[in-house]
């Protein structure tokens, strides 16, 4: 089960003053048991888990980071390497259903390395489907250019 | 025994041994690990989509110094002859448990709970099923220490579906003829730490009789 706490709501849950509080909750969270959201302009809250939870680091994090589109996670995504957007926008379309399309069409905004994306397509023969969602998302959007030798 | 920790280094390592990308979904202790019920494990087990992806990962770990063993004394003897049986791997005290599309006539889900990607030379992806599904088949296979880890799952999530793991051990039976007895073996023994309700019994019991 997870509870979500302000910091000053975990402190007096704990019986502790705000920098004890604070302190407890830096060694949870580097037991996995504690995973952060906000800070700075945002009022910083706590997840507090009964049993340690991987930060998720894969697909879903990369859209709803980088997309207006968010979507809610149908699987927690572990990715163990390097798992950059062009992994993501390939994941994407495996993925297939629209919703998650039209998240991953924001991608392109930042791709950085064409070549591998262009690899990863064809390893997963997705190359058409890759070109057709890059045309959609220039028509609605302003997207990088796909460079020639590559359509 | 292998912890988290080094569990997913030992995947890392697999993948960079690896010829091909390679599908696979983790059950029992080690997807038990992956979700965060248990720290450690003596065994690792893999289910795969087919023969060949099973070829591909056992190569790899050949690699890396594992070598086939038998099954016997691991399990009982009616699962040592079952088709369904797997290939076992062992490394000093580790070892995997590599099953080819079905766990002893159980076929595995479509579902995914969780998707864990092993990125090196190649692409190793372990998926995750659903926690009811993990409980059904810990009662499938039936070894020491599986009726503890039903026990620490169920300890640990407040709410566990029963009615999937009912209905996904019904639609089974024909696979495998002895799943409803123990699931329900099982259950029998639950019943005493946590309330099931009487109607999944029932409907067990309904579904036994159809056969």
């Amino acid at each position: 089960m997870e509870r979500i706490f302000t910091l000053e709501k975990f402190a007096e849950e704990k019986g502790l003053a705000k920098q004890s509080a604070l302190n407890l909750l830096s060694k949870m969270k580097k037991q996995n048991l504690v995973h952060t959201s906000g800070g700075a302009k945002q009022k910083r809250l706590y997840k507090v888990f009964d049993w340690p939870q991987r930060q998720t680091n894969g697909f879903y994090d990369i859209i709803n980071r980088y997309s207006p589109e968010k979507l809610v996670p149908k699987f927690q995504h572990y990715a163990y390497g390097r798992y950059n957007i062009e992994n993501a926008i390939i994941d994407g379309l495996k993925l297939g259903d629209i919703r998650t399309k039209e998240a991953t069409m924001h991608l392109f905004r930042h791709v950085k390395n064409w070549k591998v994306l262009f690899e990863l397509a064809e390893k997963e023969k997705l190359k058409k489907e890759l070109i057709t969602l890059h045309n959609e998302a220039r028509k609605i959007m302003r997207v990088k250019k796909m460079p020639e030798r590559y359509k | 025994m292998i912890n988290t920790e080094d569990q997913e280094a030992l995947f890392k390592l697999i993948s960079e041994y690896l010829e091909k990308d390679v599908e696979c979904t983790a059950i029992g202790d080690t997807a038990m690990m992956f979700l965060g019920y248990k720290t450690a494990t003596k065994d690792i087990d893999m289910v795969f989509q087919n023969e060949k992806d099973r070829g591909i990962f056992i190569k790899a770990i050949e690699k890396i110094g594992y070598k086939e063993r038998s099954i016997r004394g691991v399990y009982d003897k009616k699962r040592e002859q079952h088709k369904g049986k797997p290939k076992m791997f062992s490394r000093g005290e580790e070892r995997f448990d590599l099953f080819v599309k079905n766990v002893f006539g159980v076929e595995i889900t479509k579902d995914m709970t969780q998707r864990n990607d092993f990125i090196g030379k190649k692409t190793l992806i372990i998926k995750i099923l659903p926690k009811e599904d993990l409980i059904l088949l810990k009662a499938v296979t039936n070894r020491e220490k599986d009726m503890e880890d039903i026990e620490a799952i169920v300890e640990k999530e407040k709410s566990i579906d029963w009615n999937r793991i009912v209905d996904y051990a019904a639609s089974q039976r024909n696979n495998s003829p002895w799943i409803l007895h123990d699931l329900e073996e099982k259950m029998q023994l639950l019943k005493k730490k946590l309330f099931i309700k009487k109607e999944f019994f029932d409907k067990i019991y309904e579904a036994e009789s159809m056969h």
